[in-house]
């Protein structure tokens, strides 16, 4: 109730303008696959959402309440092998099975909170890092119970009904665009209402100073594990989601260290602890590192005719280019780091700043 | 225990490396406070500078640590002026962010050159290993006497006639020692037989019968245990053919024939053996010369078929054929094989010492430790004795009291991370013969150098040696003793338990 009453105290002057914007976005989303029929755009667009739905996640954690935990990928990885191993081995429907994985995130997240909110800084980045890497090598050696190595490869998925009537039958991209689209609108609104509600003022009383934050009488262990319960079970569910839309797991692709860094990654690229922050860095990177995955960028650079396609180096690039994707994240940060502490969004919002300071 | 002690030597050679890992990483946050997130990256980097300089240049991976140290110490100093300066009082987590894309641009840009492909670099020596403290800290009972055994077989089969029967005894005596131990190693029992052998054909009359008759049993025994073995087979019938020439007339002729059937049996599943079908021809050209007529003449002839087969099987060139002996005269045959055989003493098939009970070593692993340990003191001394080794341990202590002391604390920092990164670099080259080179192996190696780092305490240089040593021996003991698929879990538990109870590390207290 105190959550709903701040949200709609809140909703006057500037927030009303964001609120409209926000919801015309949202309409103008929707929309979308009605105009846009090529699979390769609806699947960025839905790589988006996951990135935001991941990004999202991690900031409630990271962001608001300051603890940079670098082995999100135990709850990305639990999601992803609940849903999956529920579909597969028990042939219960993936949105059931999602369940499962929350659950599942529940219970990894007390477990791996109990154990890291002992430590602090970079104690507890390392013991986040070391308990995800567990939980990987765990999957990976018990191959009896999730499969191991092989991973696990969806047969099929069973079609979406209410009653009698079929929903849709996943043939398409455009189911799986509407589930990102809620997923991450789902995300966004958790995260808005956390940093509206008495909850995010603890988390950032937490942020800002933990002992400061203690003294107050906020308990550090309850609300950490808060945090982190939210936090992981959005990250679960982008897990499932990931499960469900690419139909296979296995340990190196939802459980590996890049996981956590990339989720890592988005957020501060975008805008640590800002709402939309995770969604700018998603609409930057998933396209960049799409074009470079895809060779855009190699034929770019032969359009422009800075490399002929046919030379030795243009051979050269048009092989490898596609294997560094990743490459543009390590660029960014850097970049970001160095000259945008506060992500892109706080660099844009200093710039408009700056602007507005000259015209007064 | 052998398993145990092969373990933790292995898990300490390869705890060398991961010290000079982790003395790098430890150097860097004690100087900086920064976490470098792209250790194993440089690490990485340093790998592949081995093997291109090995490829490209012909340079060995241990000789080009001295031109790769160098190296990647400008490399570091680089990326410490240009970038982690930067950072140096922002919030830790973009130090740890600023790293962590460092190492991206790192990898990927490898991989962007080099591609994914696995590389390895194949030295002389990759492979080679050689065996320690074999004798010394031999546990295992039935090895340390069959060997011996072994030895004093082979000193008797060479010593004057003087010594040979007690030695024969004393060999005896170790084998029967080492059944003992172990009834069901076959291998003893063989050995033991042709010991009891060299006895019995020293001796004269019934002594020496009833030692061919303990030889005998020796030879059934271990032909029961391993029936396919020619090795028994020829022994046996070797010992048969001793008997033989200590007896006359009919009972040499049993023993003989006896003899003549064993050896063709096991010359059936073994028809390339040389002493075999030397040994085959040989009884079949005494067992001729005992009879005569037609019977003597096919004793001749199969005897003379063994002899073209051992000539052609002791050829060393691959198109030798046996020598057409048909239509020789048994007189003929006879002149030859007396040429031939009349001296031959057919030697005894011994059963090799047992190996791999000693500690095997990898031989890079060896020499990789080696220069660890001298990178270590050389670091020490430098830390400890020299002016800016002393000005970079003041910085840890306290920057800005280092500082105030007229101690260029950026030019420290530059210093340290140039040191880190060329250890890292060092620690790679050394591995890689040992490892598979690719762009992702990094994240591995950072992964340890934390848990090394944190383990040791973080800032100290003797607790990440320490720390070094404690994970590699962790890790092969739990390859060993769990599986290897669970090794890293154990290491991570370790570091989570050091984490969780003494997060200040082993050596903590002292910085430096």
């Amino acid at each position: 109730m105190t959550t709903l009453r701040t949200l709609f105290a809140d909703t006057s002057g500037r927030s009303t303008v964001t609120i409209i914007a926000v919801l015309a976005v949202c309409a103008a989303l929707c929309t979308v696959p009605f105009f846009v029929h090529n699979p390769y755009l609806l699947h960025i667009m839905i790589l988006i959402f996951l990135s935001t739905i991941m990004g999202e996640s991690w900031n409630i954690l990271g962001g608001y309440t300051g603890q940079y935990s670098v082995g999100h990928a135990a709850y990305f990885g639990t999601g992803a092998y609940a849903t999956m191993m529920m579909l597969q081995f028990r042939q219960v429907a993936p949105w059931y099975g999602v369940w499962v994985g929350l659950a599942a995130a529940l219970v990894v997240a007390l477990v791996i909170g109990s154990i890291c909110f002992r430590l602090r800084g970079p104690y507890f980045v390392l013991a986040s890092i070391a308990v995800a890497e567990i939980l990987r090598l765990c999957t990976l050696n018990l191959p009896s119970f999730t499969n191991g190595a092989e991973g696990i490869l969806a047969t099929g998925l069973p079609p979406f009904t209410i009653g009698e009537t079929v929903i849709t039958d996943f043939s398409t991209k455009v189911p799986f665009y509407y589930i990102g689209l809620a997923l991450a609108l789902l995300t966004i609104l958790v995260t808005w209402l956390v940093q509206h509600s008495k909850l995010g003022y603890f988390f950032q009383a937490i942020r800002e100073d933990q002992d400061a934050a203690h003294s107050l009488g906020i308990s550090l262990t309850l609300y950490k594990n808060i945090a982190l319960v939210i936090s992981a079970m959005l990250t679960s569910l982008a897990g499932s989601f990931y499960a469900i839309y690419v139909g296979f797991v296995d340990p190196p692709t939802v459980m590996a260290l890049d996981i956590s860094v990339q989720i890592v990654l988005i957020c501060i690229i975008g805008g640590i602890g800002t709402i939309f922050g995770p969604v700018i860095g998603a609409l930057v990177l998933v396209p960049l590192s799409e074009a470079l995955r895809s060779n855009l960028i190699a034929s770019l650079i032969f359009k422009i005719g800075l490399v002929s396609p046919d030379s030795k180096f243009g051979g050269f690039l048009n092989d490898n280019l596609a294997h560094a994707h990743t490459l543009i994240y390590g660029i960014l940060v850097v970049i970001v780091i160095l000259f945008m502490p506060d992500g892109i969004l706080g660099f844009l919002k200093k710039l408009t700043a700056r602007r507005k300071g000259g015209e007064a | 225990m052998t398993i145990f002690l092969q373990s933790l030597v292995s898990g300490v050679l390869v705890g060398g490396v991961y010290a000079l890992i982790g003395i790098g990483l430890t150097i860097i946050f004690g100087v900086m406070r920064v976490i470098n997130f792209a250790h194993g990256d440089i690490l990485m980097l340093g790998m592949y500078l081995a093997y291109y300089l090995f490829t490209l240049g012909h340079i060995d991976p241990f000789v080009s640590v001295l031109l790769i140290i160098p190296l990647m110490f400008l490399y570091g100093g680089f990326l410490q002026k240009v970038f982690i300066n930067r950072v140096l009082n922002a919030l830790p987590q973009n130090q740890i962010l600023l790293t962590i894309g460092l190492g991206l641009i790192m990898s990927n840009t490898m991989m962007l050159v080099f591609t994914s492909d696995y590389k390895i670099l194949t030295t002389k020596y990759s492979s080679a290993s050689f065996q320690a403290l074999t004798t010394i800290v031999n546990p295992d009972r039935y090895e340390r006497r069959y060997n011996r055994g072994n030895a004093l077989l082979e000193k008797a089969h060479k010593a004057q006639a003087t010594d040979k029967a007690a030695l024969y005894a004393r060999a005896s005596e170790k084998f029967a020692e080492a059944v003992s131990i172990h009834p069901e190693q076959y291998r003893a029992l063989n050995n033991w037989g042709i010991a009891l052998d060299g006895q019995a054909n020293l001796t004269k009359g019934n002594p020496a019968d009833r030692l061919f008759e303990q030889a005998y049993a020796k030879f059934t025994e271990a032909d029961k245990l391993s029936p396919d073995d020619f090795d028994i087979k020829y022994n046996w019938a070797r010992t048969l053919l001793h008997q033989a020439g200590q007896k006359q007339g009919a009972e040499a002729q049993r023993l003989l024939t006896e003899a003549a059937q064993k050896l063709d049996a096991g010359l059936d599943s073994n028809s390339d053996s040389v002493a075999g079908l030397n040994g085959s021809a040989l009884l079949h050209y005494l067992l001729a010369k005992q009879q005569s007529g037609p019977t003597a003449d096919a004793q001749y002839k199969k005897a003379l078929e063994q002899y073209g087969a051992a000539i052609a099987a002791a050829s060393t060139s691959d198109d030798s054929t046996a020598p057409d002996f048909s239509g020789t005269s048994s007189a003929a045959a006879r002149a030859l094989l007396a040429k031939a055989y009349d001296a031959y003493q057919p030697p005894f098939k011994a059963k090799p010492d047992k190996r791999g009970a000693g500690i095997s070593v990898s031989t890079p692993l060896a020499i990789s430790f080696v220069i660890t340990c001298g990178i270590t003191l050389l670091l020490y001394w430098f830390l400890m004795k020299t002016n800016t080794g002393q000005a970079i341990r003041a910085t840890a202590q306290d920057r800005e009291a280092a500082q105030l002391m007229g101690i260029n604390v950026k030019r420290m920092s530059i210093i340290a991370f140039g040191l880190g990164s060329s250890l890292a670099a060092a620690a790679g080259a050394l591995i890689s013969p040992t490892y598979y080179i690719f762009p992702q192996v990094g994240s591995t190696f950072t992964l340890k150098a934390f848990v090394i780092t944190v383990l040791g305490g973080m800032g100290s240089i003797v607790g990440a040696t320490l720390g070094g040593i404690i994970i590699g021996v962790a890790e092969s003991m739990g390859a060993v003793y769990i599986s290897s698929g669970w090794k890293d879990v154990v290491v991570f538990v370790l570091f989570l338990l050091v984490l969780l109870f003494k997060p200040s590390g082993l050596m903590g207290k002292s910085r430096m």
